[in-house]
């Protein structure tokens, strides 16, 4: 591209294909706090599960805080190597209703040791957590992400309303996990990769 | 009536930049140089130009050891970019 002069036609093609190019950009490390934030999370649940169910213990729920301690760090590192190079009104947008989402998620996981009464914690995360992928999914018209978090506050819901194990619970968390985070950031990954490949091979 | 066209953004480089800025918040010197084409001295020298007439600020920086200049369009940009869309709408009838 140099500095030449444009006609009026050839003006309008060169904004709307600038723009267009821009909005459809696919990073591949958009998928990396999904990728991230899911196998986590799966991770910790099937960690507590095992670990409850070989000693007998409760103790082993404070676990669950290993979520944040380890999610933050590791979202860091990948996204280090792979900075956005191209920051969109939505991101900053998104990004700001994750970290509320999260802090949330954090503020009343503290708050259940100090309540009378007994929170249904997983089922409040699991919504809030779901509502954020349907938000999301639905901004960033990724179906598949907007349906996971439909999927996940489903189950949150049904988590609310059919008499409580651990079994239930655990499971019902980390298949909503699998549908909101694990499922739509491979799918984004592979999308994003097939993008930038098709985009080199130009 | 034709308007006039801002000969700044009458140009095919700076009015390629001034479109991707139009859509982002920010956009790195390697995101803009991909997208457009164009050469480093090139885009360097058409960033100036925009610079100087306040339609965008360039900040420098780093990330990780590497230098980074990252560019976001003004209000004054922005403005100039919706004039310069409303001048060619008249040319088009």
């Amino acid at each position: 591209m140099e500095e030449k002069k444009l006609d009026v036609n050839e003006s309008l093609e060169l904004i709307s294909r600038m723009i267009r190019n821009t909005q459809n950009k696919l990073e591949v490390n958009a998928a990396i706090p999904l990728l991230v934030w899911g196998y986590v999370t799966i991770a910790v649940t099937v960690a507590i599960w095992i670990l409850v169910h070989l000693t007998g213990s409760n103790v082993w729920h404070y676990l669950w805080f290993a979520i944040p301690v380890l999610g933050l760090p590791l979202t860091r590192l990948f996204n280090k190597s792979s900075q956005k190079s191209v920051q969109t009104y939505i991101d900053r947008v998104l990004s700001y209703v994750w970290w509320v989402l999260g802090v949330s998620c954090v503020l009343i996981s503290i708050c259940s040791f100090f309540v009378p009464v007994r929170l249904p914690i997983l089922a409040i995360v699991l919504l809030l957590m779901g509502s954020g992928s349907l938000i999301t999914g639905l901004v960033i018209k990724f179906m598949v992400h907007a349906i996971g978090g439909a999927v996940s506050v489903t189950l949150a819901l049904v988590m609310l309303l059919i008499p409580e194990t651990l079994d239930n619970q655990l499971m019902l968390f980390a298949i909503s996990f699998i549908c909101m985070s694990i499922v739509p950031g491979h799918i984004l990954y592979h999308k994003a990769k097939s993008a930038k490949e098709e985009v080199e091979n130009v | 009536m034709f308007k006039e066209l801002d000969p700044l953004l009458h140009s095919e480089l700076r009015l390629a930049v001034m479109s991707i800025l139009v859509s982002v918040e920010s956009a790195e010197f390697g995101y803009i140089k991909k997208e457009t084409g164009a050469t480093s001295g090139n885009l360097s020298v058409q960033l100036d130009k925009l610079t100087q007439a306040g339609y965008i600020s360039v900040e420098k920086g780093f990330k990780g050891k590497m230098p980074c200049t990252t560019c976001r369009i003004t209000p004054k940009g922005i403005q100039a970019f919706k004039n310069y869309v409303e001048a060619i709408k008249t040319y088009l009838g």
